[in-house]
């Protein structure tokens, strides 16, 4: 499916990504896991086409690496963005109707009927929200229109970026049993980024460590789960923050 | 006579709205106050002078023709001003660089079409009387071409399919950009639709005021109605700029010299009254 060998980021003198190796096979969740600024929304970025970037990116026997994110786009390779980023001036409905925008071409004549009701039968909440504008949405509803936008798009391989951050843990348990769920419903690959490394862990099947711009760590998320040094380095910490807060 | 000032003052403010209206697309596409956005209004009236009276073409011909050549002129000067320019760190730079291309198309029409005004012939020659006072038909052609204009902006923003991905760009290019948007595209389209439509105004205002690079001086009462409108909002801008017109109009009733000091100084006392505008101008409200 995909496949990433020693990707490279720099912004001017920082290098945020130092030489990864990645992989994501058919109908897998993998995770991508690490502090903030280890490097993942760079990799993800890369990956869209959104960021200059060396190494090479092979999406089912293509070599994306240079090429345009509208290109990658039509491929089938929906992002997520980091912090949902819905359109806020437009409804809710109208935000879905873009997210087609990949096979639907600018003038948009074709059907997405088929689409839209799989994005309401995953998120019925969207469906009764349909004529809001998205700006008025709570975090979670807009995280779920978010990830409905790219299932319009008619995904082969989806790349969430932090779909739980600064939602509360009721909601992100909701939303990661939705996650779970598209990946088997439809075999949908995924690559996500998380800082909530319990919940990335219980959900992916395959899990990447990323520290300062490195794969410190790699493997099957059920072992990671059980060491000892990713407990001391991720449970324990977001535990005390836990208790702190 | 009250009457008649009324009404052409909601002409002249129609006028004003189209100006603010270019002005705002641009301004919530790409962040930029477009300050030759009066050159494109001058090249209006002369690009329909020309197609009218040295091309000899029909009304009806025309009207499409310029409308093309307006659009591509605005894609050209967003290639050639904007585009180079849009990952300047110093966001002066663009402004700056509009204000060349101001001149620069004033003297290209000067070189073209020469230093004297033009007669442009009015659509319907001739007066209505209203209210006991003659007034040119000119300003009724104006005010329905103006709201048959502002409407069609609507439509194509809010009703159809690629006008609402161009407002998601505007929103938000990053995410627009995920999902497969050329940004390219749709800030070329806003560059052209903005000339096209400040075009007509200059078209529409030509049987007035003549043809001449002076007509660029609109674009003050334009930048006035916006910002009594609320900066950025598109229902603020048109509203904004009909109380522009309306209150230049009935200046005349005070002073015929000082009709723009008059529009001005409302202009301050209502920005400290009201710093916002009468709309709070947000990004994220629909256009
Ligand atoms: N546009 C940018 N310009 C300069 N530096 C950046 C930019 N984006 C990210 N960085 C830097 O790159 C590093 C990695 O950032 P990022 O990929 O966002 O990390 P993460 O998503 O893991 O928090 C950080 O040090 C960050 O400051
Ligand atoms: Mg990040």
């Amino acid at each position: 499916m995909l496949k990433i060998q020693d990707l490279k980021v720099r912004y001017g003198s920082i290098e945020a990504v130092k030489g990864v190796n990645i992989e994501v096979k058919d109908d897998a969740i993998v995770c991508l896991i690490g502090s903030n600024g280890a490097g993942k929304t760079s990799i993800l970025k890369a990956i869209s086409g959104v960021v200059e970037h060396s190494g090479l990116i092979e999406y089912n026997g293509e070599d994306i690496s240079s090429a345009s994110n509208i290109h990658i786009a039509k491929l089938g390779i929906q992002h997520v963005p980091e912090g949902r980023q819905v359109f806020p001036g437009l409804t809710v409905f109208e935000n879905l109707e873009i997210g087609c925008v990949n096979w639907r071409g600018y003038f948009g004549k074709a059907d997405h009927k088929e689409e839209l009701e799989y994005v309401y039968s995953m998120f019925p909440r969207l469906k009764e929200r349909e004529k809001q504008l998205a700006w008025s949405l709570s975090g979670g509803e807009q995280q779920m229109l978010a990830i409905g936008r790219a299932l319009m798009g008619r995904p082969k391989l989806l790349l969430l970026d932090e779909p739980s951050m600064g939602l509360a843990p009721l909601v992100i348990e909701e939303l990661f049993q939705k996650i779970t769920e598209i990946n088997k419903k439809t075999g949908l690959p995924i690559l996500m980024v998380e800082q909530n490394a319990r919940m990335a862990l219980s959900v992916s099947d395959y899990t990447y460590i990323i520290e300062q711009g490195q794969i410190s760590m790699e493997g099957a998320s059920a072992d990671l789960i059980h060491d000892d040094r990713v407990e001391a380095a991720y449970f324990g910490k977001s535990w005390k923050v836990k208790k702190e807060v | 006579m009250y009457l008649q000032l009324l009404i052409v003052g909601i002409a002249m403010g129609m006028i004003y709205a189209l100006l603010s209206l270019g002005i705002v697309l641009l301004v919530r596409a790409v962040g930029v106050l477009n300050f030759a956005e009066g050159q494109l209004f001058m090249l209006g009236a002369y690009v329909t002078f020309c197609l009218t009276y040295q091309v000899g073409m029909p009304l009806w011909l025309m009207i499409p023709i310029a409308v093309v050549i307006l659009f591509l002129f605005g894609v050209l000067f967003m290639f050639s001003i904007y585009w180079p320019l849009r990952k300047s760190t110093w966001s002066a730079t663009i402004i700056i660089s509009c204000l060349g291309a101001s001149s620069v198309i004033s003297e290209l029409v000067k070189v073209i079409w020469g230093n004297n005004p033009l007669v442009y012939a009015p659509l319907i020659k001739g007066t209505v009387k209203i209210g006991g006072v003659n007034l040119e038909y000119q300003y009724l052609i104006i005010i329905a071409v103006c709201i048959l204009m502002i409407f069609l902006i609507q439509m194509l923003f809010d009703k159809m399919y690629v006008g609402r991905i161009m407002q998601a760009a505007a929103q938000n290019k990053y995410a627009a950009g995920l999902l497969g948007v050329s940004a390219t595209l749709t800030v070329a389209a806003t560059y052209g639709i903005s000339a096209a439509l400040v075009g007509i105004g200059g078209w529409l205002v030509a049987p007035l005021f003549l043809v001449r690079t002076g007509l660029s001086d609109f674009l003050l009462k334009g930048f006035a109605g916006m910002v009594i409108g609320g900066y950025g909002s598109v229902k603020g801008a048109v509203i904004g700029s009909i109380l522009v017109g309306i209150i230049e109009s009935y200046a005349v009733l005070l002073t015929t010299t000082y009709q723009n000091a008059i529009v001005f100084l409302v202009l301050i006392v209502f920005l400290v009254i009201k710093p916002d505008g009468l709309i709070k101008g947000k990004i994220s409200e629909k256009a």
